[in-house]
């Protein structure tokens, strides 16, 4: 109890000190580029009363997700495929190599050119964006697979979906939490490049647009709520999973 | 009538035991070039094979024990009639047992490994409940197996918790909850205390003579064998073969009696020791 306290008092305390250095800055450089805190708020408060900081947030949560979760489910797919057979792995690795190697822009950008500025190309501009990390990482696990765990699993005739789910995911659980945690990071931050090259919505687009207003206190706003979101996500989701995939160990 | 007849003519040393042909992948498997390779000077087909020869027929409600020395091959027998591993020549076949209805083709297999083998994640009830069939589930079979094997107040605990003759009660509970038609048993009361394993090995007997199955106990030491077994055979040599192979007309009181297993041991070893 008295360590929980000390560490909220902690967390208090260290937003307070970057508060006031802002605060600090902001005075001396006394510039329009750098607005004060309060000014921010105001003008987050302003944002969230006419309901348009909610709605684009809301739109790029939810391209987020999709994108994280087709990400996560093909990207584990074919890691957990080439981790598993020697011979796939040889075939596909410069694939894999060349995937993880293309510029988030040119994804994005090839994406819009093939399949038009719609939301099924932007959704798939960031997915592939990141299923090759996805890919890399669940491989790694996949080849670290227990095999008196496989044996077990084959003499007692789990079978596929049983083995999958009670031997293997078991064991990939700490690959899965690495790139979910990195993926969550890196899919947002594509997904607001994917709405300022070519949506009409979303935080990308609002950024876009306060870029050209030259907004900051706007700009600032945004930014800080979705970094709140996404640590909330982190800290209610991610971090709960973790303890009760993680419950077995010593 | 032979229930489960084996005949492997050769076993080559090209893939890691207990791993089948479609298992291995991640790391690479040492091709037959590489295995003969690492005995150079032995004629071809020699050294590279595990098992050679070996032709063994066994009846319905059998305990055998297969006896020999530390890395001869017992091992890659039992996962040979678990089916882990089916890269052999040869070919082992279980005569269908007609009187179960929900046989979808094969025998039932209770495997107790070497070590316990548990789901580290799963707890020791989910480690049972996953191998029991559905119309098992429900009925509290699993609670009532734990309490008799003196492991009442472990089912919701994890493995972790569990000491290691405690684990090896659990693994074996595990292969017996299925209601095996054979029970693969391998070395499964090593390092134990003998006090433990003395325990265990009574356990395994009132299962045995409880509910017919077929075992199939895979161990180096002959007086562990004697004890237990109807039937000793022994393997021995690079490749195995089959060197001994016997009933043991020992009654119960005599199969704890030091002096006659000492007899029964001389035996063995007398007799194993006359052939090539």
């Amino acid at each position: 109890m008295t360590l929980r306290l000390v560490r909220s008092a902690n967390f208090v305390l260290s937003i307070g000190a970057f508060l006031l250095l802002w605060q600090l800055a902001a005075v001396v450089m006394d510039s329009p580029g750098l607005p004060y805190p309060v000014t921010v708020l105001e003008v987050f408060i302003a944002a969230v009363q006419t309901w348009e900081l909610p709605y684009h947030l809301a739109v790029t949560l939810a391209r987020t997700f999709v994108a994280f979760g087709l990400s996560m489910i093909i990207g584990a797919s074919i890691g957990l495929v080439m981790g598993r057979s020697a011979r796939v792995d040889r075939f596909f690795d410069s694939w894999l190599i060349l995937f993880l190697n293309v510029p988030a822009l040119v994804v994005i950008i090839l994406c819009y050119i093939w399949f038009g500025l719609n939301e099924a190309a932007a959704v798939l501009a960031v997915s592939l964006n990141k299923i090759p990390n996805v890919a890399a990482t669940m491989r790694e696990g996949a080849r670290a697979l227990d095999r008196q765990y496989l044996d077990l699993a084959r003499s007692y005739r789990f079978g596929h979906w049983k083995t999958l789910r009670h031997v293997v995911l078991p064991q990939l659980a700490p690959f899965f939490a690495a790139s979910a945690r990195s993926g969550l990071a890196l899919v947002w931050k594509i997904v607001l490049v994917v709405e300022l090259l070519g949506r009409s919505n979303g935080v990308g687009f609002q950024l876009h647009l306060f870029f050209q207003l030259f907004d900051v206190p706007s700009i600032l706003a945004y930014t800080i709520s979705f970094v709140a979101v996404i640590q909330m996500i982190e800290i209610f989701l991610f971090k709960p999973w973790e303890r009760a995939a993680n419950r077995w160990r010593p | 009538m032979t229930w489960l007849r084996i005949e492997i003519t050769e076993k080559h040393y090209d893939t890691k035991p207990g791993y089948g042909g479609s298992g291995s992948v991640g790391s690479k498997s040492p091709s037959r070039a590489s295995a003969a390779a690492r005995s150079p000077g032995a004629g071809p087909g020699q050294a590279t094979s595990v098992l050679k020869d070996i032709s063994l027929e066994l009846e319905y409600g059998e305990f055998v024990c297969i006896l020999g020395p530390s890395g001869c091959g017992k091992t890659t027998l039992l996962n040979l009639v678990a089916g882990l591993d089916k890269n052999f020549e040869g070919h082992i076949s279980f005569r269908p047992a007609s009187d179960r209805s929900d046989s979808k083709g094969g025998p039932r297999i209770g495997y107790v490994f070497q070590n316990p083998v548990l789901l580290p994640w799963r707890t020791v009830g989910e480690n049972l409940r996953l191998v029991m069939r559905p119309d098992q589930i429900g009925r509290g079979i699993e609670t009532e197996l734990l309490s008799e094997m003196g492991l009442a107040d472990c089912q919701d605990a994890y493995p972790r918790d569990l000491s290691l003759g405690m684990s090896r009660r659990v693994s074996l509970a595990r292969a017996l909850i299925i209601e095996p038609d054979i029970l693969l048993m391998d070395e499964p009361f090593v390092s134990l205390d003998e006090s433990m394993a003395a325990e265990l090995r009574h356990l395994l007997m009132r299962f045995w003579r409880s509910r017919p199955m077929t075992v199939l106990l895979v161990t180096h030491d002959s007086r562990e064998a004697i004890q237990l077994g109807q039937r000793i055979i022994v393997l021995a040599g690079s490749p195995a073969t089959v060197r001994f192979d016997e009933m043991v007309m020992l009654t119960n009181d005599q199969r704890i009696d030091p002096l006659y297993i000492e007899a029964t041991r001389r035996q063995i070893l007398n007799e194993t020791r006359a052939l090539p």
